[in-house]
């Protein structure tokens, strides 16, 4: 087994300069912006992520190691081999993060990501703390392992993914050239997956590859009609590390423990976002059909709804 | 050697938050007026339209207003450049204090537990207070966490 290097660890100095030039290109042309508060609470979730990375990861560790033996193919450690790993991972890190969309187990670990309503290089750090803890590595982390891939090779690919999706946490790189735009995940194509609009609800789940999006339906192409605006549905009061990693987790506990049936606590715990029993709550999918009867009624001569009315 | 990799790291957020403090380029979010606080609600609760009159905080940090045609209470909170919008139901507001000009609502909300909202004249602070009265009350159990985006 070749000794590999820790791709994110040799990035952090990289991901810090590259973060001061957006700062200062920002701050020259105004095409990224950043508040110091929202900085630091993504950066401190940054730190925090690391840190459990290392107390929590072993039990991910653990586990990679127990199914090793259960391996259908011995891969090895060809180069082929690792590009291959590479492609699949990055298939495998679709589906895993539209489940961390779609299920609120795995979005209360995953909303953190989404919680600041900047979207710049720091906005890329701000990661959860938790994530070994909702067990989303023995769903998806394991299938590359099963078909034979060493483990260490899946925890590589899987670094050096997550180290190409930091440079498209920004505005500042407008749409890229058209096969570049096609093929791979670009700034533009996050920047709609960082976005609130209900048109760009649950779109681009990609990491590396576009062509997952384009292969299942998910793609959404960023618009100059309707620019990004960044956060999550009901954005956060605070700035609090502490309550940035746990609001989710306690709004299920506070849902689940107000269930009336067996239903219910399955609908909270495991149902998508924004899920209630009477449909009162907004998830995704009732923002969007909102949206779209919206748009239809406008289209039929329906008036602007941002403009206070006459109370009755 | 962790320790050593945690200290560097805290330090070098140290060093680009006080980089971000002086080369600034953020200015605190201010509703210029009720056009603007309706459309912050409208942005950030999809289908909320606000009935006039949209009540303004003195200094453009916050906003209240009723939903035209809804049950809901409209509430805007600057943090920052950006704003915290809620769409308040009956239940969500724990507490409401007034002192003069000064409107403070306790929510139910992990995320903001807190709004305080100053007017330009105590009547005013006095109507939304008897308006929020109807939101106040034991928590909604069906309320509760963030949904995506």
């Amino acid at each position: 087994m070749p000794e590999l290097p820790d791709p994110i660890l040799i990035a952090i100095p990289g991901f810090i300069m590259l973060i001061v030039a957006e700062m200062i290109y920002g701050r020259m042309t105004g095409r990224a912006r950043f508040e110091p508060r929202d900085t630091a609470a993504s950066l401190v979730m940054g730190l925090g992520n690391t840190i459990s990375g290392v107390v929590l990861g072993g039990v991910a560790a653990a586990w990679f190691v127990f199914i090793e033996q259960f391996a259908v193919f011995d891969i090895g450690w060809a180069l082929w081999a690792f590009a291959l790993c590479f492609v699949l991972d990055d298939f495998v890190y679709y589906w895993a993060h539209r489940f961390a969309h779609t299920v609120r187990w795995w979005w209360a670990d995953h909303v953190i990501h989404h919680s600041s309503q900047h979207y710049n290089l720091s906005t890329a750090l701000r990661q959860p703390w938790l994530s070994p803890l909702t067990l989303k590595f023995i769903f998806f982390g394991s299938w590359l392992v099963v078909i034979g891939f060493p483990p260490a090779m899946v925890a590589f690919v899987g670094a050096l993914n997550l180290v190409y999706q930091f440079w498209i946490h920004t505005e500042a790189v407008p749409k890229m050239w058209g096969p570049i735009e096609a093929v791979m995940n670009t700034p533009s194509h996050h920047r709609v997956h960082h976005a609130t609009n209900p048109r760009y609800l649950d779109r681009n789940y990609a990491g590396v590859f576009i062509i997952w999006d384009r292969m299942f339906g998910t793609f959404e192409p960023e618009r100059e009609d309707e620019p990004c605006r960044y956060g999550i549905v009901r954005n956060l009061g605070t700035y609090n590390p502490i309550k940035i990693c746990l609001h989710e987790w306690v709004g299920i506990i506070k849902d689940v423990r107000s269930a009336r049936s067996l239903r219910e606590v399955i609908g909270y715990w495991l149902g998508p976002p924004g899920w209630s029993p009477d449909g009162s709550r907004d998830s995704s999918k009732i923002l969007k059909e909102r949206w779209r009867r919206q748009r239809e009624a406008e289209a039929g001569g329906g008036d602007e709804a941002d403009r206070p009315v006459a109370a009755e | 050697m962790i320790i050593l990799v945690v200290g560097a790291s805290a330090l070098a957020i140290g060093l680009l938050v006080i980089l971000n403090i002086l080369i600034g380029g953020w200015t605190p979010a201010r509703l210029r007026n009720e056009d603007e606080a309706a459309a912050a609600l409208a942005d950030g609760v999809f289908g909320f339209r606000a009935a006039a009159p949209v009540a303004l905080a003195a200094d453009g940090r916050g906003a209240l207003a009723r939903e035209a045609g809804g049950e809901r209470l409209g509430l805007v909170v600057c943090l920052g450049d950006r704003a915290a919008v809620r769409a308040l139901r009956p239940g969500d507001v724990r507490s409401i204090e007034r002192d003069g000009v000064r409107l403070t609502l306790r929510l139910n909300d992990y995320t903001l537990p807190a709004a305080a909202l100053r007017f330009s004249d105590a009547e005013t602070a006095q109507h939304w207070a008897a308006e929020a009265e109807a939101y106040a009350g034991a928590a909604d159990a069906a309320k509760g966490g963030a949904v995506h985006a």
